[in-house]
């Protein structure tokens, strides 16, 4: 067998074109002179289709391109080489196919499972202060951005705080904080922020039609917060960007765009798996208090009435309220 | 193959023969094996990528090669994850454990750059001979420690020269075999780039403000400034990389030999934009085809002008090096991107 390629001196850049031709004992020949046997050449791996470097024991280097002959040459005189089985991996579809569902895989598994898992630990170490000081420059700029003053009439809105120190009563070293907003245009609305308040848009109040509905939607939002959803929720998000980075390995290329697209995507709602969370957490809660869960399922299935429609499938992150009406109700 | 002896000074392109599919299975063996050994096998998968990439990158019909041998570099990994760990259990034991090693912390950076270097520049060949790079302790604690302090002291004002400095090092301490590159460039030429860059965007910035006071921008779009942002980012990315680039290749020589660069802002901007782009939509797996792209088109503006054959570099007597400083290196983006 033959191989075409350039031969440079021992520690020189000096070049010549060489021809090197291997007999069959596995002796290696430059025209009349001999190299030596291939074993003991150091053959520089595969990788794709580049040059490889055979380094020649007097110090000398054969550099040359034709690697499917130096692969059929390795395969027959040195045969129990290391990396090998790297490039056939490499060069075969199947094995291909194989690493990219493993990864994919890998990755799926690690965004649904893996991510969660941590933020969920995170989030519960996260110190208290961090977590309200979050919470307040929140509101502040809702208040400036989005909402006004409620309109709600007095008494409705000495019902509502007694419905909440009522919740505040059943649990222990509660201090939850009911504030009242004209939704603006976020309409009827009910929201937690980590600093303890408990936001309830005018707009939702009106929808309502039974206290034990609005003690539900109280109820509900108690449950975000207390399993830490909001925190959980943003770190999850930004959990994801960190690990695609780690996994994509170039930040420098992908973090400007990673660092923005949040804001443009970023999430109104919570998980289904939160909102079932907070609805089981409300459901507890109401019963102990012999309120009426199912109460809750209704305004929500009310409210989806008023929206019309709903969203698309698949933004849907939010579990439909039928679904959600269903689980309140069931034993 | 013989070849008539090149006249003065005749260009020699680079070409990037990498393609995108080939680069692809190399790319998603190595993550997916990576993966599956919880990350031990990062060193291979480091090893191979730059293989890769040196070995499809030519010039005069030779390629670049490189021969670092992963368990080496894997013994660099095992350190600094033994630190990472060991450092992390320290924490909550050891008060102030952050003032404690700051210091030394600090004082080891250069080293662990100039290791770096040393390692990838002496696994780095063409033709046969070796890349070196050789400067002392003091030139980088100088260069990395002492003017970023220093521009930070003058509020950004000696930014520029602090680049200067930083680039002026990297050329000028690296080797081939035993030649030295030169650096010919100044600091002003810096300082003209980077107030430029700061002049546009100044300007970009200025223009969209205007853009909303006149009210020809619907206020609703006030949200969305955010958003404009991150292509004015990457537009300043890709400005002042061109620019630095081309001033610091096109007045870098070897020997008689010199290099040209003729990268411009425009094309590399939307390829950066456009690669960023294809890997976030692709959740990644668009990665080897963006990495690919770039290679190539750095390649393309790249040549060497070479003042006749390049026979006769000489290799020089090295010692192997170790690998120890390789991942911080890493971190601190360390490439003369030859």
């Amino acid at each position: 067998m033959q191989l075409q390629g350039y031969l440079y001196a021992a520690g020189s850049s000096r070049r010549e074109p060489a021809r090197l031709s291997v007999d069959p004992q596995g002796r290696v020949w430059c025209a009349q002179e001999s190299l030596g046997y291939w074993q003991q050449l150091q053959v520089s791996d595969r990788i794709g289709s580049s040059a490889r470097y055979l380094q020649l024991v007097d110090g000398r280097r054969f550099e040359c391109r034709d690697n499917d002959t130096i692969d059929r040459l390795e395969q027959r005189f040195n045969p129990s080489p290391s990396g090998r089985w790297l490039a056939t991996m490499e060069s075969r579809l199947r094995y291909v196919l194989l690493a990219l569902l493993i990864t994919v895989a890998a990755g799926f598994g690690l965004f649904r499972y893996g991510i969660p898992v941590m933020a969920e630990q995170l989030a519960r170490q996260l110190p208290e202060p961090m977590v309200r000081e979050l919470g307040g420059s929140t509101l502040a700029l809702l208040d400036r951005q989005l909402f006004k003053p409620s309109q709600l009439p007095a008494e409705q809105r000495q019902l509502l705080q007694t419905l909440m120190a009522e919740l505040n009563g059943q649990l222990p070293e509660a201090d939850y904080r009911l504030l009242l907003r004209d939704g603006g245009p976020l309409g009827a609305n009910a929201l937690a922020l980590p600093s303890g308040e408990l936001l309830i848009t005018d707009q939702l109040v009106q929808l309502a039609e039974h206290p034990d509905e609005l003690s539900g939607v109280l109820a509900h939002e108690i449950g975000h917060l207390q399993q830490r959803h909001l925190l959980r929720s943003l770190l999850q998000n930004s959990a994801m960007l960190v690990v695609l980075a780690a996994v994509t390995g170039d930040v420098s290329a992908a973090q400007g765009v990673l660092v923005g697209l949040p804001t443009f995507l970023v999430e109104q709602h919570y998980s289904r798996q939160f909102e079932f969370e907070a609805d089981a957490f409300a459901k507890q809660l109401l019963l102990a208090r012999g309120r009426d869960p199912a109460r809750m399922g209704q305004l929500l299935v009310r409210l989806a009435e008023q929206q019309g429609g709903g969203q698309p499938d698949w933004l849907a992150t939010h579990p439909s309220s039928a679904e959600r009406l269903q689980r309140l109700q069931a034993q | 193959m013989d070849r008539e002896p090149l006249p003065l000074r005749q260009p020699l392109p680079f070409e990037f023969t990498g393609s995108a599919g080939e680069y692809f299975r190399i790319w998603i063996v190595n993550v997916c094996l990576t993966v599956l050994t919880l990350g031990l096998y990062a060193p291979w998968a480091k090893v191979r990528t730059r293989q890769y990439f040196h070995g499809h990158t030519w010039l005069d019909g030779a390629s670049f090669e490189y021969t670092a041998d992963p368990i080496t570099l894997l013994k660099g990994w095992l350190v600094v994850m033994a630190l990472v760990v060991g450092y992390t259990l320290l924490v909550p034991m050891v008060p102030l454990l952050d003032a404690i090693i700051a210091i030394p912390l600090l004082l080891l950076t250069p080293w662990l750059a100039l290791r770096t270097l040393k390692f990838n520049r002496y696994h780095t060949r063409y033709r046969n001979v070796r890349f070196g790079f050789e400067a002392g302790y003091g030139s980088a604690l100088m260069v990395f420690v002492l003017l970023p302090l220093l521009s930070a002291l003058t509020l950004g004002l000696l930014l520029p020269y602090m680049f200067y400095r930083q680039k002026r090092w990297l050329v000028a301490h690296s080797r081939f075999g035993q030649a030295g590159f030169e650096a010919h460039f100044g600091f002003a030429m810096f300082y003209k780039t980077y107030l430029l860059a700061m002049l546009l965007m100044l300007a970009m910035a200025g223009g969209i403000a205007a853009l909303f006071a006149l009210q020809l921008l619907p206020v609703e779009l006030t949200g969305l400034i955010g958003l404009a942002t991150v292509p004015l980012y990457y537009w300043l990315y890709a400005f002042l990389r061109v620019r630095i680039t081309n001033i610091v290749h096109n007045h870098s020589s070897l020997d008689r030999h010199r290099l040209q660069s003729a990268l411009r802002v425009w094309p590399y901007f939307l390829i950066l934009i456009s690669n960023t782009l294809a890997i976030v939509l692709s959740l990644g797996l668009a990665l080897p085809w963006a990495r690919v792209r770039m290679a190539r088109y750095r390649a393309a503006c790249t040549k060497l002008l070479a003042a006749g054959e390049l026979d006769n570099f000489l290799q020089a007597q090295q010692q192997a090096q170790s690998a120890i400083g390789e991942e911080v290196g890493e971190l601190l983006d360390l490439e003369l991107g030859l």
